[in-house]
């Protein structure tokens, strides 16, 4: 039973079943929601392909059981190794990178079952203790602390870039253009384009004093962007363009056109994201007990669990959210993660490989492993050689 | 410089492969040298422009489809000279000498894609900012230069020498083969490992059956057969060359066609 388990024909028949599911898994679209997946296939396909579980193939029972598999015959193959004594001495790089692909396949059965991943959305001043978990019907996380967002910050690489288009309806000719605020700029038929200023979060309030409108930015965060242009063609005119609202152009009348026949549609493009930054408390009985800054590729990490800054709302700059992870298979995942590499890199360059991976890596892998490695002609058993079926 | 390093590159290629090509037909073995040094030329410019483009972005530039192919483009070199080195000091003569053709000619159709592509510098979006994108992109395009280089051996193998088992010239591209499979394997799967800690670090999920991860790992699945295909059931010569064809249109496909065709963690690369 056990040769049979560690024979090398079920490696690749199990290889080869993997490679045409998970091509199958990149080609089918997962996880979609029910009325996606009936408008991209017809009912019975939907039927059928439901059935087999290829919709959310990578969590289905069948993958999971070809994985399981595929980890018994790697254990099997380890332990024929170990047992069969006519060897002599034991072929270590195989054996460890065997045991490394069995132990990331441990760490995947123990994220599996055991992580807690949820995300925490918070506004700024907000603070909460229960992530609703990532999974569709999996349990809320519930913190034994609550985590508190003090600040949201979003970095961009330029404050963005201002496009405006031109019409003119009677003559027929339209123009397009970046612009920049305080630049002028001279169109055709010598229409000229002042660009006044900018403001990102356009408000407008009446002075109670004067009487008088007042234009400001409630925000730095491009909430409703506006230019302020003055036009100077037949008469000259001063109009506030929304690259949200291009309807309404004009303060005072929200006219549609600066003149009868001259309109102007005004495009903001928001400036690249460089990062994004929340200052996060953690608080247990409304006592602070740790402040820390977290952003993308900086995690921060308290009572076992770890806080990726994983999202941001470009309408809502308070928005913030984060990946809440606990996950106790990472530890074995990095164990096989380290072993892998060392277990090949013995396999194909250490002494017992094979006679073509001669040179200075093989000399120095020689010298650490050569106390604890019986020496032997050659890395395969002359059986194993002629094609017997043991990995 | 973008202009002068790619114009001169793809020049330079040129060359090598008209010099290889007179020295086909003329069957004068020192232009096969010429074409060589032509190589080398690119290899050196194009080095130049990576540390330049690498100073001017303040980032490793490896974070999109045309920086990646620069690096495949020098690093396919790079393995060249070590393999042509090795091999033919083991052998005392120079059998993959003539692959410097094919090796530029690959080249130059790799440039002429990169072309394709937006040559800027651009910004780096948040999940780039890591030194893991130096890390996780090198291992990765070693790995793929070390198969482009078993694709172009074994191309050469199963036009050449699929007939002449024993000639010497045979069993050295049978080992250009094996070599650069086991060594693009093990970067592969350092390659692997280290995207995946990089994803633990910035996502908190070191695997996300990603269309990109996903193929990765079936390029892993598929070399890991091939290797012991070759070692148990002796698959050497021309059925390995046959793996290392069928090895390389799935790891292409990984490289382009992911990111062309399946959208996932990967667009943007």
């Amino acid at each position: 039973m056990i040769k049979k388990l560690a024979s090398l024909q079920l490696f690749f028949i199990l290889s080869l079943i993997l490679i045409v599911s998970m091509i199958s898994g990149t080609l089918i679209p997962q996880n979609l929601p029910a009325e996606k997946v009936q408008q991209i296939f017809s009912p019975s396909m939907v039927k059928i392909l439901s059935n087999l579980g290829l919709f959310n193939l990578f969590h289905s029972a069948w993958f999971i059981g070809l994985l399981v598999l595929l980890g018994l015959n790697t254990s099997a193959c380890i332990l024929m190794r170990i047992q069969e004594k006519k060897y002599k001495s034991l072929p270590w790089g195989a054996l460890i990178s065997h045991t490394a692909i069995l132990v990331i396949l441990a760490g995947g059965v123990t994220s599996a079952l055991l992580a807690e991943k949820g995300v925490l959305e918070l506004r700024v001043k907000e603070a909460n203790c229960c992530v609703p978990s990532s999974a569709s019907n999996g349990p809320t996380i519930h913190l034994p602390f609550q985590v508190r967002l003090a600040d949201f910050n979003i970095d961009t690489y330029s404050s963005g870039q201002h496009f405006i288009q031109v019409k003119n309806l009677k003559e027929g000719w339209s123009e397009s253009l970046e612009v920049e605020p305080g630049k002028d700029y001279f169109l055709k038929k010598s229409v000229k384009l002042n660009v006044l200023r900018y403001e990102p979060d356009l408000r407008v309030e009446k002075d109670s004093a004067s009487g008088e409108w007042r234009a400001y930015s409630a925000s730095s965060f491009p909430n409703n962007p506006a230019l302020q242009v003055e036009v100077t063609a037949s008469p000259t005119k001063r109009v506030w363009l929304f690259a949200k609202f291009p309807e309404l152009s004009h303060l005072s009348n929200g006219a549609n056109s600066v003149e009868k026949h001259l309109d102007l549609l005004y495009q903001y493009v928001p400036g690249k994201i460089k990062q994004f930054k929340s200052k996060i408390e953690i608080l247990k009985e409304s006592q602070l007990l740790v402040a820390a800054e977290t952003s993308v590729n900086h995690p921060f990490k308290f009572g076992g669990y770890t806080f990726y800054q994983s999202g941001y709302n470009p309408e809502d700059p308070t928005y913030s959210s984060f990946q809440v992870v606990k996950d106790p298979g990472v530890p074995l995942i990095y164990a096989g993660f380290i072993l892998l590499p060392l277990g090949l890199t013995i396999s194909f360059y250490g002494k017992k490989s094979h006679p073509v991976y001669s040179g200075k890596i093989r000399n120095i892998l020689t010298k650490i492993f050569s106390s604890k490695i019986p020496m032997s002609n050659s890395s395969f058993p002359k059986d194993f050689k002629k094609g017997e079926d043991n990995a | 410089m973008h202009s002068f390093a790619f114009n001169f590159s793809f020049a330079v290629y040129l060359l090598s492969i008209l010099s290889y090509g007179i020295s086909y037909i003329t069957k004068k073995k020192f232009l096969e040298w010429i074409g060589l040094t032509f190589i080398i030329w690119a290899f050196i410019v194009e080095m130049l422009y990576i540390i330049w483009r690498w100073s001017g972005g303040n980032y490793a530039p490896m974070s999109n489809m045309y920086e990646s192919l620069t690096l495949l483009v020098w690093l396919v070199s790079l393995l060249y000279f070590s393999f042509l080195y090795k091999i033919s000091s083991e052998t005392k003569r120079f059998p993959l000498l003539g692959l410097g053709f094919w090796v530029s000619l690959f080249s130059l159709v790799l440039l002429g894609i990169a072309s394709l592509n937006d040559r800027s510098i651009q910004s780096l979006m948040p999940a780039l900012q890591s030194n893991w994108l130096l890390l996780h992109v090198t291992t990765i395009m070693i790995g793929y230069a070390s198969f482009a280089l078993s694709f172009l051996g074994a191309g050469i193998y199963l036009v050449c020498f699929r007939k002449k088992v024993e000639e010497e010239k045979s069993y050295a591209f049978d080992g250009l083969m094996e070599r650069t499979v086991v060594l693009g394997f093990l970067f592969l799967t350092i390659g692997i490992i280290l995207g995946s800690v990089w994803a633990n670090s910035a996502w908190g999920s070191y695997w996300s059956w990603d269309p990109k991860e996903t193929w990765s790992l079936i390029t892993w699945f598929f070399y890991a057969t091939a290797l012991h295909l070759r070692k148990s059931r002796n698959w050497k010569n021309e059925k390995f060359a046959w793996l290392s064809l069928a090895g390389f249109i799935i790891v292409l496909f990984t490289y382009f066609g992911v990111n062309y065709l399946l959208s996932g963690l990967h667009s943007y690369a």
